[in-house]
C-alpha cells in the first residue's frame, strides 16, 4: 500500500463535496431560500473543483491513465467501475446545477438540489462498496461504510463553514440576514459534530486482525475533537472577524489532518485472506 | 492440432514438492518476467513447537512443506468481477488473461486477489498474471511450470483427471478457503498440511512472495 496518497486525495476531495451539497440541502430544506444564499455558484463551483482535484489523484493513481476510457465497461459486476461512472454523473449534475443558477436563479431550490445530492449519495455508496471486498476483512465491514459517511459530513460542514466565512465575513455586503446566517453557522457545524460520531462508532466495528494496528496515530480523534472545539468557540465570539479567520483556521487545520491520518490509517489495515 | 482440455487444472502434491522453486524460475525465463514478477510463488508454510516434557524429554509437533502456487483460474474469480475495465477476463476453458490494451493499471484485481495472482508490471504501469502458457498447451506441451518440475509434483491436465489423482483435495494453508473464488487446482494435502485459515503456522518467507 505505498501508492496510497493519490486515493486519499480522491476519496476525501470527492467525499467533501459530496458533504458540501448536502450541507446546502439540510439548509434548504431548513427553510432557507437558496437564490438568498451569497454567491451560490461560487459554492457549487468550489464543490466542482473539489471533484475535479480528487479525479485528478485518481488518475495519479492509475499505471496507465490514457486507458482510462475502459474504466466503465464493467458496470454490471465492479464497483470501481459504478465509482468512475458515478462520479461522473455527480460531476454532470453539479456542471447542470452551476448552469440553472446562472441562467435561471429563480429556479434554484432543494428539489432541484436534490439532482446534486441524491448523485453524490450515490457517488459515496459505490465507493464505500468499492473497499468491501470479500477476501479483504479488514475492510469488509460496515464501518468502512460510517467511515466514509463521516468523513463526508465533517468536511462537508467544515467547507461550508469556510466558504460562508469568506463569503459573508470578509464581504459584509454579502451577507444574509443574521438569522440565516447563525441557523447555517450550526446546520454546518451539526452535520461535522454528527460525522465524528460516526467516526467513534465506526472504529468500534472494526475488525481485530492480528497484523492490523490501531496504535499509529492514536492521536487522531484527540485532534479532531480538538478542532471542534475551535470550531464552537469560533461560533461563539461572533463579530470578531481576526479570531473569527485564527479559529477557523485551526479548525480546518486540526479536522483535515485528523481526515488524512484516518484515511492513511484506513488503506494501511488492508489485510487479505490467503496469500 | 488443437490439444487445449476443455477445463484445463493444475495439480500440486505437496507432499513431494521440495520447494527448490525451479517451476519460478521456468516461469519467469519462458515468459521473460521483470524482475520482482513472480506469475508462480513457492510458499513455505511452517509452524509447530517443543515442548518440554515432565519426565525431562522434549516433544515436537513442528512442520513445514511447500505450496507451488499461481493464478489459479477459479471458477468464480473475483479479479474477473472487479475489474472496471474487462480487462481481466476469462475464456471458453476456464484461463484468466488480462488484454493489457485495456488494463489501466489501477491494481483493484490485486488488491481482491487471495492468491496473489495478478503482478503489476510497474515499468509498463500495467498488470499481468499466469496464462497457463496456452501457446504450449495448445500444441501438446505443458505449462513451463510443469515440465521443469524435477518432482513431478506440479503437473496438470483436465480438471476432472486432476481430481482423481487425490483422494483428498481440501484446501491447505496458507491458502484461503475455496469458497471464496472457487479455484480451479487441486493441491493434494501434505502429511502435516493444515487446514484453510489455520493460524497454527506462518509464512517463513513473505518476501518472496509479496506483491510486486
Amino acid at each position: 500500500m505505498r501508492d496510497h496518497w493519490s486515493l486519499v486525495v480522491f476519496t476525501l476531495m470527492v467525499q467533501s463535496a459530496v458533504g458540501g451539497v448536502w450541507c446546502l440541502q439540510l439548509a434548504s430544506f431548513g427553510g432557507i431560500n437558496l437564490p438568498n444564499l451569497p454567491h451560490l455558484t461560487h459554492q457549487l463551483a468550489f464543490i466542482l473543483l473539489l471533484v475535479f482535484m480528487g479525479l485528478g489523484g485518481a488518475f495519479l493513481h492509475l499505471g496507465k491513465p490514457f486507458n482510462s476510457y475502459h474504466a466503465i465497461k464493467n458496470l454490471n459486476n465492479s464497483w470501481l467501475s459504478k465509482e468512475i461512472a458515478s462520479v461522473s454523473i455527480f460531476c454532470s449534475a453539479l456542471i447542470l446545477l452551476i448552469l440553472l443558477d446562472q441562467v435561471r436563479p429563480d429556479m434554484m431550490n432543494g428539489w432541484i438540489l436534490l439532482m446534486g445530492s441524491l448523485s453524490g449519495g450515490m457517488a459515496l455508496y459505490a465507493m464505500t462498496r468499492v473497499y468491501r471486498l470479500k477476501t479483504v476483512p479488514s475492510w469488509n465491514h460496515f464501518g468502512t461504510e460510517l467511515a466514509f459517511l463521516s468523513s463526508t459530513l465533517t468536511l462537508g460542514g467544515l467547507h461550508c463553514t469556510i466558504l460562508l466565512y469568506l463569503q459573508t465575513g470578509l464581504n459584509p455586503g454579502n451577507t444574509g440576514s443574521v438569522g440565516q446566517d447563525a441557523f447555517l453557522k450550526v446546520v454546518f457545524m451539526a452535520m461535522a459534530i454528527a460525522g465524528l460520531a460516526l467516526k467513534y462508532l465506526a472504529a468500534g466495528l472494526k475488525p481485530s486482525l492480528s497484523s492490523v494496528s490501531n496504535t499509529e496515530f492514536r492521536n487522531q480523534p484527540i485532534l479532531q475533537s480538538g478542532g471542534l472545539a475551535l470550531w464552537m468557540i469560533y461560533i461563539l465570539i461572533n463579530g470578531n472577524l481576526f479570531w473569527q479567520a485564527i479559529l477557523l483556521l485551526l479548525t480546518a487545520i486540526s479536522l483535515i489532518a485528523g481526515e488524512i491520518i484516518h484515511r492513511i490509517q484506513f488503506y494501511n489495515s488492508y489485510e487479505r485472506v490467503g496469500l | 492440432m488443437n490439444r487445449m482440455p476443455n477445463k484445463p487444472a493444475f495439480f500440486l502434491d505437496t507432499q513431494i514438492c521440495t520447494g527448490c522453486k525451479t517451476c519460478i524460475v521456468a516461469c519467469v525465463d519462458k515468459n521473460d518476467l521483470d524482475s520482482g514478477i513472480r506469475w508462480r510463488r513457492v510458499v513455505e508454510y511452517t509452524g509447530g513447537k517443543w515442548d518440554s516434557m515432565p519426565d525431562g524429554t522434549f516433544n515436537q509437533n513442528v512442520f513445514s512443506y511447500y505450496v507451488s502456487v499461481s493464478c489459479n483460474h477459479c471458477a468464480e474469480p473475483i479479479c474477473v468481477q472487479t475489474c472496471p475495465t474487462t480487462a481481466m477476463h476469462q475464456d471458453k476453458h476456464g484461463i484468466v488473461t488480462v488484454d493489457q490494451n485495456k488494463c489501466i493499471g489501477c491494481r483493484y484485481c490485486r488488491w481482491a486477489c487471495p492468491y496473489s495472482a495478478p503482478q503489476y508490471e510497474a515499468t509498463k504501469g500495467l498488470m499481468s498474471k499466469c496464462n497457463f502458457c496456452v501457446d504450449e498447451v495448445k500444441t501438446g506441451g505443458a505449462p513451463a511450470c510443469v515440465a521443469a518440475c524435477p518432482t513431478r509434483a506440479l503437473s496438470f491436465g483436465e480438471y476432472d483427471a486432476m481430481l482423481n489423482l487425490s483422494a483428498q483435495h481440501l484446501t491447505i494453508a496458507p491458502l484461503p478457503d475455496e469458497k471464496l473464488t472457487s479455484p480451479v487446482a487441486i493441491f493434494k494435502p501434505h502429511k502435516m498440511g493444515k487446514p484453510a485459515a489455520s493460524k497454527d503456522g506462518q509464512i517463513a518467507n513473505p518476501e518472496e512472495i509479496k506483491d510486486a
